[in-house]
């Protein structure tokens, strides 16, 4: 039986604060149980000027959510504005509170209704089973997972997604959906659609030589020129990239389950490629396949620069709205962006993106 | 004289827009759809931000391109018409009884400083559709924690 507003009666309402504070203290305590059974390995990362603290309950957790975010890690590291608690219930037997919203509070991008922009931040992702919760007045921030044994390989790639994005996004970054590749301290986007060409792009520029900053998710800061920072060290990947790549088989994590995933790889660090942490954007491409013989830059309106990289930024994550939405717009008018239309010659592809670049390929 | 008709207003609780030097992208959150006008669209979306009703689009049309009243107007009224099937544009009914009939004229300037006309055109996009197709109804375990359905 249910409320008018939706709630179980007798239930949690959406967006009881009061609830959620409860909530979140019982949940953490929860991780420190955790943690005193299955260990706890802290971790500091880096990102965009920003330092964040993963704590991790366990290895099972950290295996599936650290790994894409490892190359962010180093000494010297300042002190965190955001400290999160990891863990998982199946791998240190420490069950979870239940949840302090309704049950069809849920909407299609994991936001919690009543919990979307306000001091705290609440996402749950149904098909990855993951709970983000961010205490932003705090610095505080909780991820919790049924089991980590069932993440799914592309919360494996880009792990916590939302709430680096939160987290970034009140520091005036902004998480976008792009590939990026780079040489000298300069970089170039490739944003567009799935399919469109962007991980093949970059892991064929790559493999020519040029370093590496993300497939799918990077971060953008103001500055004059922009400012692009790596966030994931990984990279997912197609089918049709494989075929066009062979070479990237040996170095997939989930080679035997492609019938069902795109393949997972961590690109840079242990396998030589060289990475490109930070960059000024020189451009924004937009990769298009279209066959034929040549491949070749045309220029890109701001416009349509803006329609490549703003849609799929903003709407795969929870919160995210008009603030993000005018950050996209200002970066979209400011940098010089061209279709890289993408044709059958694969190896012509790298120098032409060095060109936008303005660098030697 | 006839009644003014809605004014219409952008639906800001569901859609974001960035306006450029001749088309519109904007992005409605409850579809996942995302939409380009083109330079017709962008000068009644100016007029729409400001909340317009056709007589007010029909009159920006008329000032910005060579166009005459009626194809102006008829032109608002379908434009308008799409926009609010789509979910962009709210009619406001308490709006239209403040304002008086005929708060902007249709009156164009002289048709050489005036860009050629075309009827304004709203381009859909749906490829990212996708993300916004989970269902959000999903089974409930012991604990009262939810996980997709099989």
């Amino acid at each position: 039986m249910r409320s008018p507003d939706g709630a179980l009666l007798g239930g949690p309402a959406a967006g009881d604060t009061a609830r959620l504070e409860r909530f979140f203290e019982a949940a953490l305590a929860a991780f420190d149980r955790a943690a005193a059974v299955a260990g706890c390995r802290v971790e500091r990362v880096g990102v965009a000027g920003q330092v964040a603290e993963l704590r991790f309950a366990g290895p099972s957790i950290r295996e599936r959510l650290f790994p894409a975010l490892e190359h962010l890690s180093g000494p010297g590291l300042a002190s965190p504005s955001l400290t999160i608690s990891v863990f998982d219930s199946a791998s240190t037997g420490v069950p979870m509170p239940p949840p302090a919203w309704p049950r069809d509070a849920v909407g299609p991008r994991g936001e919690v209704a009543g919990f979307a922009d306000g001091p705290w931040r609440v996402a749950f992702n149904v098909g990855s089973g993951i709970l983000l919760v961010h205490d932003r007045d705090g610095g505080r921030a909780l991820a919790w997972t049924a089991d980590a044994a069932a993440v799914p390989y592309y919360e494996t790639a880009s792990p916590m997604r939302p709430l680096l994005a939160w987290w970034l996004g009140d520091a005036g970054r902004q998480v976008v959906h792009a590939a990026a590749v780079g040489r000298g301290g300069r970089g170039v986007l490739l944003t567009g659609r799935g399919g469109s060409g962007k991980t093949t792009t970059a892991l064929l520029c790559v493999q020519a030589g040029l370093a590496y900053a993300g497939d799918n998710n990077l971060v953008l800061a103001h500055g004059t020129p922009a400012r692009g920072h790596a966030l994931y060290g990984s990279a997912t990947v197609r089918p049709g990239t494989l075929e066009r790549l062979p070479a990237l088989r040996a170095r997939l994590r989930n080679a035997d389950r492609l019938d069902e995933e795109k393949g997972l790889l961590f690109v840079g660090g242990a396998d030589g490629t060289p990475r490109l942490p930070s960059f000024d954007v020189a451009a924004i491409l937009l990769p298009r396949v279209v066959g034929g013989p040549r491949s070749r830059l045309e220029p890109a309106s701001a416009g349509a620069c803006f329609a490549a990289l703003a849609p799929s930024s903003v709407l795969s994550l929870p919160g995210a709205r008009e603030a993000a939405v005018a950050r996209l717009g200002a970066w979209a008018r400011s940098v010089p962006a061209h279709h890289l239309l993408l044709g059958d010659d694969l190896d012509a592809i790298p120098g032409l993106v060095a060109g936008a670049l303005g660098a030697a390929p | 004289m006839s009644a003014p008709g809605p004014v219409h207003v952008p639906h800001r609780r569901d859609v974001a827009h960035e306006a450029f030097d001749d088309e519109v992208i904007l992005i409605h959150f409850p579809s996942g759809k995302y939409f380009r006008l083109d330079a017709p669209g962008r000068v009644a979306w100016a007029a729409i931000e400001a909340g317009a009703t056709a007589d007010d689009v029909a009159a920006t049309f008329a000032r910005a391109f060579d166009v005459g009243g009626g194809e102006a107007h008829d032109a608002a009224q379908a434009f308008l018409a799409e926009l609010r099937a789509h979910g962009l544009v709210l009619a406001d009914p308490v709006a239209e009884a403040r304002r008086p009939s005929g708060a902007a004229g249709a009156d164009g300037g002289p048709a050489a400083s005036r860009a050629p006309w075309q009827r304004p055109r709203v381009e859909v996009f749906t490829d990212l559709e996708q993300l916004f197709l989970v269902d959000p109804i999903h089974d409930v375990d012991a604990t009262g924690w939810p996980h997709a359905k099989p």
